[in-house]
């Protein structure tokens, strides 16, 4: 299913994710760390205002992907603002902190969030426990995350964005779960190249010609 | 082997070659009959034994099984090609057969064979009546084999001689692919050639113990006559068909011939119809009288009456047909029905579009009244039985016929529509080929709608009354009577009948949900009402008779709503149906200044919500809502200051109570913006943070950045004069003071003071956020996507976005004098600061970040007299300039999914809807191809979109529910009936309260005696044995018929005492009608005296 798009880096589709969750959880780190491989700890980055992004391209069964991954300022009054770029994301990371229970209890105000804004429901959803490394101020256990996550129907992970444990990993499997969930990608990708389509190889869009 | 021998009939040749055509012909048809295993009695690859009996999926199974057989008998019987040519071909797999079977033809084999190049078809047919009648699926009339079972037609001849297992042999023509005697006329098989044909399949039977019976159809193809033959061997066991046949047995075969008789009228001397009438007739034609000698002295004293015990021996069943036409009814639509189970509503108020056929579907409704087999004497003996009156009859079957191809008022209005926008696209696209050819790739995909899925009116001019269009719009805009909601709707509908929890019919409002986000608008709403209004204008039911189109009726109707929707906002009223609020409207409160703010703490949801833009929605809905988001905004601000000049005025009596004199005009400049919506003590309280430092300065609206920081500084010396505010309360009258109070303040953020002044922290007024609709967050996401991923780039976006958060600060500054950044983000972002240490975490705290740039250069001006960020009046003009010049074309793409969605809702709120089965299928299928319908594709353009699946599943649909209509009207409340006859179109009629309801129906046209009218046709089954078997043998009447029919052998019980005994079948099925008698016999002759 493979299209080539007009872009020069010969990637088959572009996923848009998204970040959110309570500020301080570390969301920027997060995303520092899987792109640039970096660590600055949630306190050396600047709040983010508003949204910010980051791109990456990366390699999944030798065909590549543009991940545009938006992140989100956590502050309540952003939330009108970054509300606005849920639409359109195929995969959203939760992000709270283990070390943080305030964060972990915010989890349904942003998962109500989400229900209201993406526009699909099908859209992957994985909630992240951040900052494992802080052990020793722990307040939420992992136990206490997975039954949250299985509550919600998301996938789970935790991680430290600080010693990079489970981030590359939870980016993966996010890109993996939407790559195989082609309906999520393939209608956005790459649009108006084709005008023309066998009505055989749109066997998910179904009685579609498109 | 004796080589020694010298035997000449050892070394004699047995010479085929000199076979002549007949031979060769009878050696093609043992081939088939080998081939589809009929042999030594076997029903071969139609065996029930070996057909599945299982009821709902037999279907499927037995096409396996039958192909699984067919298969097996190509491994194991070596069949010969069955192909036209007679040569020797070696043995190969013949898929002639395979495709035969493949062809849905489930029942039937065919294979074609030659005599003297004359080709013909050899057809093996198989009725499963019999296998479904085992299973339990249904009561079939085994007598009366129904001509369609299980969706297909089946041959006549089944019904005429109630066998289900037929070879039919018929002149080969190439036009021959329906299941019936579709001989071509050319082939005339005269009686001669039918003997000889008939003579092939005798010895071709002989040879191979086949004892299926085979038709030869004579004379004119029309008139289906047939001539037929069948060998029963005398040793017919039921089961063990194995054993060879011996020589005895096929000498002594019974030969079965069957004849058929058709005359346009019947015999003179019968044509009273009269029972007894026909009994004389069968008695006639089959010669059982040839012993029984006319009795004068017979009962009832008939003339030329047949002795009585003849008669008795006959058996007779009969099935009347009583049809009737329907009737034109111009309320076919609506229930007859007294109670109001069925929907009143229908009534009185019909539907918002008329759905399914113009006219009433049904064509006309026959029932059919089965005369059980009995004993002719009964029904002679009993008086009220010889007219054989309808009701006595034991079974009823009710059968309706509709028409077909019926032209849909809704699917055909949506096919309007959209045909017409498709002319409309393929104008302009003519237009502007001529003009540049690099837009048509745009334009395509619309045409292709064209080719596929619209109709095309042909010459139609679009025509527009201006009247109509004013007065839809002013209907639109003025408001119309509230509707029902879906809800009532569909607990109305739960009350009609019980529907079991999985056929729950999904609302249109619901799946309007369901479909991807922006694709139609809310339910009911303005854009929604307008084009229930549309598709009424074009509908053939609709008060506008000259011809119009939609897209020109929609332009100019859209034309006028455009200028509704400025009239609306220059006068600052709210647009009619367009929700802002996300709730219904009643429910929210009058807008208050109290809550036009997010209070940032406290349970959110509590709070009414602010006007905004809900994007599930299109985007044409979404600029509306855009537009009302501005007014509410505008209104709210308007109320504001008529609260602010009331205060004012108070104020200023005040004033001059007190005898201050000041300079007015200060303090008129800046009250003027002021707001006053806080409470006097709240105003009181923030007065005392700030009251010993008048400012002299006029507050202007973008100070310097100094005259901030002077601003700070003395907010910080204000710290210790401030311990005796109460005492000043009264002294609130200054100007400079009173510009300070009503800085905005919302309230006190729990118990927080400022860090450094210890005074209370105030939650400020805030500029509300800005309203976005899709396109405008698309703009700026694509914006912020071509800053890059770079430093610079995300510096760049934090500027741009950092407009709300200066704001923020700036109204907090102003609320808050002397409060540094710690307390800002006390306030802002709770989690920077580290309440321990009491101080703010690092990444705010570090020098030169983003947050400390954006305070320190932040005034403290509260959000009243901040330049708004957000521009109501440019705001709503854009959008309302976006709807003004939507092209026509692209405004129905916006509409079309809501178009089709509004369809759909007039399908389901239907009160039939929810009383039949396979409509709620339908509407469930629908459902589903709704939601799973790539709408997006269309709303983006560029993209080919067939919409032609989903009008032919609306058509469906809608033809159901037509049926489903026109006959709840006939059998009111009767909607098992009306299910089972859509189910099958044709059905039992159950005992009761069905029976009732039939017979009223069909009372209506009674003749003569009877209620019911003259039946339009009747078929009599007449069998008999010759000899006349003793009473014993024929002990169990019932068991007769059911024992011969359907086997096609003639089973005389089994016990019979000897072959000379066995008794003959004599039957005879007569078919009445008006201007057509058609007899077909069946005579058995014992071969033993042939």
């Amino acid at each position: 299913m493979s299209t080539a798009t007009s872009s020069s880096s010969e990637t088959v589709a572009t996923l848009k994710l998204l970040l959110i969750g309570s500020s301080g959880t570390g969301k920027s780190s997060l995303l520092m760390r899987f792109v640039d491989g970096v660590f600055l700890a949630p306190d050396e980055i600047s709040a983010t205002i508003g949204v910010d992004f980051k791109v990456k391209v990366i390699d999944v069964e030798g065909k590549k992907y543009k991940l545009t991954i938006w992140d989100t300022a956590g502050q309540e009054r952003f939330r009108t603002l970054t509300s606005s770029y849920y639409r359109g994301a195929q995969g959203v990371i939760l992000v709270y902190d283990v070390s943080n229970r305030d964060s972990f209890n915010d989890l349904q105000t942003w998962f109500n969030e989400l229900d209201t804004y993406c526009s699909s429901k099908e859209v992957v959803r994985m909630i992240v426990g951040n900052k494992v490394d802080k052990e020793s101020s722990r307040e939420v256990s992992k136990q206490e995350g997975q039954e949250f996550a299985r509550k919600l129907q998301t996938l789970f992970v935790e991680c430290s964005a600080k010693t990079k444990l489970g981030v590359q990993q939870a980016f993966d499997e996010l890109v993996q779960q939407i790559i195989d969930t082609p309906s999520l990608w393939q209608k956005q990708a790459a649009p108006n190249v084709r005008l023309q389509n066998n009505a055989e190889t749109s066997q998910e869009n179904s009685g579609c010609a498109c | 082997m004796d080589m020694d021998t010298d035997d000449f009939e050892s070394f004699e040749f047995i010479d085929y070659t000199a076979s002549g055509p007949w031979e060769r012909f009878i050696v093609q048809i043992e081939d088939c009959l080998k081939q589809w295993g009929l042999v030594h009695n076997s029903f071969g690859v139609f065996n029930p034994n070996v057909m599945p009996s299982s009821s709902e999926t037999s279907l499927d199974l037995d096409r396996e099984i039958a192909q699984a057989i067919g298969d097996d008998h190509h491994r194991h019987a070596e069949p010969r090609a069955m192909g036209v040519r007679m040569d020797a071909t070696p043995p190969s797999l013949s898929s002639n057969t395979a495709a035969g079977a493949g062809e849905s033809k489930v029942y039937q084999h065919e294979e074609t064979i030659t005599l003297d190049d004359v080709s013909y078809q050899l057809c093996y047919r198989y009725h499963p009546a019999k296998a479904r009648m085992a299973s339990g699926v249904e009561h079939i009339d085994l007598e009366f084999l129904p001509l369609t079972l299980e969706g297909i037609q089946h041959h006549e001849l089944h019904r005429w001689t109630s066998l289900t297992h037929i070879l039919v042999l018929s002149p080969s023509s190439t036009s021959n692919k329906s299941g019936t005697s579709s001989s071509n006329n050319n082939n005339i098989i005269d009686l001669g050639t039918a003997k000889l044909l008939l003579s092939s399949f005798a010895i071709a039977f002989q040879n191979t113990g086949c004892n299926i019976p085979v038709f030869v159809p004579t004379g004119q193809a029309q008139s289906r006559t047939y001539n037929g033959l069948s060998i029963q061997p005398q040793t017919f066991q039921l089961q063990g068909t194995e054993f060879g046949l011996d020589e005895t047995a096929e000498d002594q075969a019974i030969e079965v011939r069957y004849t058929t008789v058709l005359v346009p009228y019947p015999p003179a001397q019968y044509k009273n119809l009269s029972l007894s009438g026909i009994l004389d007739l069968f008695i006639e034609r089959m010669g059982v009288d040839h012993e029984s000698i006319l009795d004068s002295q017979d009962l009832e004293g008939e003339p030329g009456g047949y002795s009585h015990s003849v008669k008795e021996q006959i058996y007779l069943s009969a099935l009347f047909t009583y049809q009737i036409e329907n009737w034109y009814d111009e309320d076919w639509r609506y229930g007859t029905s007294e109670s109001h189970r069925l929907p009143k509503r229908a009534v009185n108020a019909p539907p918002r579009l008329p759905i399914g056929p113009m006219q009433d579907p049904l064509i006309c409704l026959q029932l059919v009244a089965r005369f059980a087999s009995a004993p002719s004497t009964m029904y002679l003996s009993n008086k009220t039985l010889t007219d054989m009156d309808a009701t006595q009859a034991n079974i009823w079957n009710i059968k309706a016929t509709f028409k077909t191809d019926e032209y849909s008022l809704l699917c055909g209005a949506l096919e309007d529509a959209i045909s017409s926008w498709s002319m409309e696209v393929a104008a302009q696209v003519a237009v502007e080929e001529s003009k540049r050819a690099s837009t048509e790739k745009q334009r395509r995909s619309y045409t292709s709608l064209l080719r596929k899925g619209a109709r095309l009116i042909q010459g139609s001019i679009a025509m527009v009354d201006n009247s109509d269009v004013e007065s839809i719009v002013s209907t639109l805009f003025e408001g119309e009577p509230s509707r029902d909601t879906p809800a009532i709707l569909n607990q109305r509908m739960s009350h009609v009948r019980e529907i079991e929890s999985s056929r729950r019919l999904i609302s249109a409002a619901e799946l309007g949900l369901h479909l991807p986000q922006a694709t139609v608008v809310p339910y009911n709403s303005l854009l929604w009402r307008m084009l229930e209004h549309l598709v009424d204008v074009i509908s053939p039911n609709s008060h506008i008779t000259y011809p119009t189109s939609f897209m020109g009726f929609m332009k100019a109707v859209w034309a006028d709503a455009v200028k509704q929707m400025e009239e609306h906002w220059r006068n600052r009223r709210m647009i009619p149906l367009i929700d802002v609020f996300g709730a219904p409207q009643e429910s929210r409160p009058p807008a208050d200044d109290s809550i036009l703010n997010d209070p940032l703490i406290g349970d959110v949801d509590k709070q009414p919500k602010n006007a905004s833009i809900d994007l599930r929605f299109n985007l044409i809905h979404q600029k509306l809502c855009m537009v009302n988001c501005c007014i509410v905004r505008e209104l709210d601000a308007k109320k504001k200051k008529k609260k602010q000049k009331l205060a004012k005025d108070q104020h200023s009596k005040e004033r001059k109570a007190q005898g201050v004199s000041l300079s007015d005009e200060c303090s008129q400049t800046t009250l003027e913006s002021e707001k006053m919506d806080a409470p006097s003590q709240e105003i009181t309280q923030s007065v005392d943070e700030s009251i010993s430092h008048p400012i002299s300065r006029p507050a202007s609206p973008t100070p310097p950045l100094e005259e901030v920081i002077d601003l700070d500084k003395d907010a910080d010396v204000a710290v210790e004069p401030k311990v005796d505010s109460q005492a000043q309360d009264a002294d609130v009258s200054e100007p400079q003071t009173s510009e300070t109070i009503d800085n905005g303040t919302l309230k006190d953020l729990q118990g927080l003071s400022l860090l450094e002044t210890g005074a209370q922290l105030v939650v400020p007024q805030l500029q509300e956020p800005g309203i976005m609709t899709e396109d405008m967050i698309q703009e700026q996401e694509l914006l912020f996507e071509d800053l890059g991923s770079t430093p610079d780039g995300a510096k760049t976006r934090a500027q741009l976005q950092s407009a709300h958060l200066v704001s923020d600060m700036q109204a907090f500054k102003a609320a808050n004098p002397g409060c540094i950044l710690g307390d800002f983000i006390r306030w802002h972002s709770p989690k920077d600061w580290d309440e321990v240490h009491k101080k703010m975490s690092p990444r705010m705290a570090e020098s030169g970040n983003m947050w400390q740039t954006l305070w320190n250069a932040a005034e403290a001006l509260p959000a009243s007299q901040q330049p708004p960020l957000f521009d109501n009046k440019g705001e709503a003009e854009a959008a309302l300039a976006f709807l003004k010049q939507l092209p026509a074309d692209r405004l129905f793409a916006q509409l079309l999914p809501t178009l089709v969605l509004l369809s759909y809702d007039t399908l389901v709120s239907h009160p039939v809807a929810a009383i039949n089965r396979q409509v709620v299928k339908g509407l469930q299928e629908l459902a589903q191809d709704l939601t799973d319908f790539p709408w997006a594709h269309l709303i983006s353009e560029g993209k080919e979109l067939d919409v032609k699946p989903i009008l032919e599943r609306f058509r469906q649909v809608e033809s159901t529910m037509g049926k489903v209509m026109a006959l709840v009207r006939k059998f009111p409340d009767q909607f098992d009936l009306v299910e089972r006859i859509v189910d099958g179109v044709e059905s039992v009629v159950d005992d009761g309260p069905e029976r009732t309801c039939v017979q009223d129906l069909f009372s209506v046209g009674g003749f003569l005696e009877s209620t019911f009218p003259k039946p339009s046709c009747r078929e009599f089954v007449m069998e008999t044995f010759d000899p006349m078997a003793s009473s014993t043998t024929l002990a169990a009447p019932a068991s007769v018929s059911d024992l011969t029919v359907g086997t096609g052998a003639f089973i005389s019980s089994g016990q019979s005492s000897g072959w000379h005994a066995r008794p003959l079948q004599r039957r005879m099925y007569s078919c009445f009608k008006d201007s057509e008698v058609r007899i077909v016999e069946a005579i058995a002759k014992d071969g033993m005296f042939m």
